[in-house]
């Protein structure tokens, strides 16, 4: 998987997002005019349409999949024909694959349990994360996905901050979702190791940090 | 199972305060709801784009990094979770909206009067700091898990075949299928009402499902949307009703009644 790359002249648009679509890498950049001709619709912008806008069971990992989604499909919007009173548009079919988004879910519920469990009366001595703490990881696991990166091991510490690691042989990552946005992380692949910060928001991921989690990954 | 109370202006931060406000002041929504935890919503800034724009020249091959997320407060959550670690009840306080999901739902006749509690002194704040409704909505999932996978025989004994909310096809195939539907009726006093059903089965982690998602929602305007039809505090029981009639249409007139009697529902009952 390969982020922050140019897009060579044959790499279309498939730079290691795991989609389940059609954006893969036959198409040359030459022909993109018309590589995301996959599905054309009229879409009115004033007949109103019997279709939903909102759902009060969304969860916050479902608003960063259809935000990345809409993202990706944007690439394909900015090629349309506007009539005179609707817009032909021609969209990408192509979706971040929802397995990668289901591989997040155990993090966000492990929060919600570990700050209830810690939260109870008869739990003495213990910190559960505060507010500030938990919008930090939020924030730190939603820019993680963003990375397309798979998910973390959630790691809670004892002063309520919130973690994550990513261990496979000797190679191994984690990162802390620190409250001022100044995420400490280290790396290793059994031999040498390297840390560092990721400030969020403002910085991509940390080279070091997103090879060694490709590595991981692969 | 969820209710929604919509907003027609997102609401700002002195009346999500003063919702905050009813939380800690209500000590029964409190003890139910015991476990506060911030909402932030997301939005994506910067994300560096590619393509032809209309018109233009040639496109050029740029650089496409992964956008980045940023994020704002956007109200809370309130929960209560079970000591099985499954959450039984959340209600969501968001600027553009104001929801009670239940998912150890019995009876409507329980959870609504359970789930009404808990949202009107909510709605009554807002509503006292300024905020109106545009919509209250009723949204529903139901789930069978299917022992003996999919197959035209399983879909006929879940489903109704002559029923008008499925096309007759389906019955006949032989591997997932998927139905989406809207449309819209009159609600009380001559209000616009969307329904929106959604009909699955599909494969989740090798486990065959069949799911009905259904989502009823009441505008603030007249059916042919020419009038504004305000939505007062007073008003939202009989809405419910009807949203909850509108459902039950739905699934008595789509399950079989074998299915209904798997999920507790006589037919014509609630």
């Amino acid at each position: 998987m390969i982020i922050n790359s140019a897009l060579s002249s044959t790499d279309g648009c498939s730079y290691g997002i795991p989609t389940t679509g059609l954006l893969h890498s036959e198409h040359s950049s030459a022909d993109r005019t018309t590589v995301f001709v996959v599905g054309e619709y009229f879409a009115s912008a004033s007949q109103p349409t019997a279709k939903s806008n909102i759902d009060y069971l969304q969860s916050p990992i479902q608003q960063i999949q259809s935000l990345l989604n809409e993202w990706l499909a944007s690439f394909g919007s900015q090629t349309r024909l506007q009539c005179e009173d609707s817009a032909l548009v021609v969209a990408p079919a192509s979706k971040i694959c929802p397995e990668f988004f289901e591989g997040y879910e155990p993090f966000f519920k492990t929060i919600f349990l570990y700050q209830a469990a810690l939260g109870a009366p008869e739990i003495e001595d213990s910190t559960p994360p505060s507010e500030a703490q938990m919008n930090a990881a939020f924030l730190g696991l939603a820019n993680l996905m963003a990375a397309f990166v798979p998910a973390p091991a959630p790691m809670l510490l004892e002063d309520g901050t919130i973690g994550g690691y990513w261990r496979r042989g000797r190679c191994y990552a984690s990162i802390d979702f620190e409250v001022d946005g100044e995420h400490t992380w280290v790396e290793t692949d059994g031999e040498e190791f390297k840390s560092g910060t990721w400030k969020l928001p403002g910085q991509q991921i940390p080279l070091p940090l997103i090879q060694q989690l490709l590595t991981l990954a692969s | 199972m969820a209710i929604g109370i919509e907003w027609v202006s997102p609401l700002d931060e002195a009346q999500l305060a003063a919702l905050q406000k009813v939380y800690d002041e209500t000590s029964q929504i409190k003890e139910f709801l015991p476990q506060h935890s911030p909402v932030q919503v997301f939005t994506i800034q910067h994300a560096a784009q590619f393509g032809p724009s209309v018109g233009g020249p040639q496109p050029q091959p740029q650089v496409v990094l992964p956008p980045q997320f940023v994020s704002q407060a956007a109200g809370f959550d309130l929960r209560r979770m079970e000591p099985s670690g499954t959450t039984s009840w959340v209600t969501s306080i968001r600027p553009e909206f104001l929801s009670c999901n239940c998912s150890v739902y019995d009876r409507w006749k329980n959870v609504s009067l359970k789930a009404l509690s808990i949202l009107r002194p909510f709605v009554n704040a807002a509503l006292s700091a300024g905020a109106q409704i545009s919509a209250i909505g009723l949204q529903y999932q139901d789930a069978f898990r299917l022992l003996d996978g999919v197959s035209p025989e399983v879909s006929k004994e879940l489903f109704r075949q002559d029923c008008a909310w499925l096309p007759g096809h389906v019955f006949d195939e032989p591997s997932f299928w998927h139905c989406h539907q809207g449309w819209f009726s009159k609600g009380p006093d001559g209000r616009r009402l969307l329904n929106n059903v959604t009909t699955d089965i599909s494969n989740i982690n090798d486990i065959c499902f069949a799911r009905i998602g259904g989502q009823h929602r009441i505008f603030s305007t007249s059916f042919d949307t020419t009038t504004t039809l305000k939505i007062n505090a007073s008003d939202i029981d009989r809405i419910l009703e009807c949203l909850h009639d509108e459902n039950k249409k739905v699934i008595n007139g789509m399950l079989s009644d074998g299915a209904l009697e798997a999920i507790g529902c006589s037919v014509g009952g609630a």
